[in-house]
């Protein structure tokens, strides 16, 4: 699969299935700061992910 | 994970389908309205509320729904000329703007940020509250109060940092209040930031992500990653902190909003402590240096 990280710009791709809790542990993201988004649809942390999607890691704090 | 109506949920804390959940974003708003300027929803009234906007996702929301439900808006931005951070948000407001049909006002700071914090001497954030502070403080033509999209994570930045610096009684002057001849409101400061990205992200609303490059390294940053780190181990610290917070920052309102040791410039009529405000005093070093 494939998430792409907005807050650092960074694209990374590894093989994965499971739920979006789980995922943005292996990315060492942490889950309160931030928003998965799958084609344009909102997931929550107990929603499946795996190796055909393509995930957006939306940073909750922006601005300054 | 579903929502109380069967549907699949879009949110967590509280858990709503998106149709559910942006009408508790836009209740919140209007609930927040309503407490604190309740002349904007009589029906008829010509009053007209100035969003002091960024082109960032709060503000930005906020605008959002004070136009869907029909408040007149004026958007209101403030150009303090921070080069790669300004133009780009400035940019996307315009666009945002000219789409729903909301006038835009910019107003620019009398010199770019850089060459104010040089000839200040002062740090960029001092410098730039002054200028961005005295300019919404002015309002505009036909303009009611201003809203602006604090957060319940902003504020409960803003009181821990007072905590923190031993001025907790400061807390009760970042109540909704009057400034000058316009009341200045907040909305959205019962709701929490992650909501209000998820309505921007559910409505459409895509404003760009650029962090201001002068804001790393402030103690509000660090207090905002404690808070992030409290969160994770402890998930709802965040609101039961926010919760009592403001309960005491209410009960120290009418005291901590005394007018004892707070005037009125002599310059400009806006509030301040000394006979000439910060930002008159800012000027005229300004004016001196050409």
């Amino acid at each position: 699969m494939e998430a792409r990280i907005e807050q650092t710009g960074e694209r990374k791709e590894f093989s994965f299935s499971g739920s979006v809790a789980a995922m943005l542990n292996v990315l060492g993201v942490t889950a309160s700061t931030v928003l998965v988004v799958r084609n344009g649809e909102l997931l929550t942390s107990d929603d499946p992910v795996g190796d055909d999607d393509t995930v957006d890691v939306l940073s909750v704090v922006s601005g300054g | 994970m579903n929502c109380h109506c069967g549907l699949k949920a879009v949110f967590e804390h509280p858990t709503l389908c998106k149709e559910h959940f942006c009408s508790y974003v836009e209740d919140a708003v209007l609930e927040g309205v309503r407490r604190e300027f309740p002349e904007a929803l009589t029906a008829g009234s010509d009053v007209v509320v100035g969003v002091a906007c960024s082109g960032g996702k709060d503000s930005t929301v906020l605008l959002s729904v004070l136009h869907k439900l029909d408040i007149a808006v004026i958007a209101l931005a403030i150009d303090e000329g921070i080069p790669g951070y300004r133009d780009v948000t400035l940019t996307f407001l315009q666009e945002f703007c000219a789409t729903r049909g909301i006038t835009l006002q910019v107003r620019v700071a009398p010199r770019p940020l850089s060459t104010l914090t040089t000839l200040l001497g002062k740090s960029p954030c001092t410098v730039c509250g002054i200028f961005r502070r005295h300019l919404l403080n002015e309002g505009g033509p036909g303009i009611s109060c201003i809203a602006t999209g604090h957060n319940l994570d902003d504020e409960l930045q803003s009181m821990l940092l007072n905590v923190a610096l031993g001025q907790s009684e400061q807390n009760a002057r970042l109540l909704p209040r009057k400034y000058s001849a316009l009341k200045r409101i907040k909305p959205l400061r019962m709701v929490a930031e992650k909501a209000i990205l998820a309505y921007a992200v559910l409505t459409g609303i895509t404003p760009p992500y650029i962090e201001c490059p002068h804001a790393s390294g402030s103690l509000r940053w660090s207090i905002r990653d404690l808070m992030t780190a409290l969160e994770e181990q402890e998930p709802g610290a965040k609101l039961r902190l926010h919760a009592f917070l403001e309960e005491e920052r209410v009960n120290d309102g009418p005291a901590a909003l005394s007018p004892v040791g707070h005037g009125i410039c002599a310059q400009c009529g806006q509030p301040s402590s000394q006979e000439s405000c910060a930002y008159c005093e800012a000027m005229r070093e300004v004016m001196a240096h050409g």
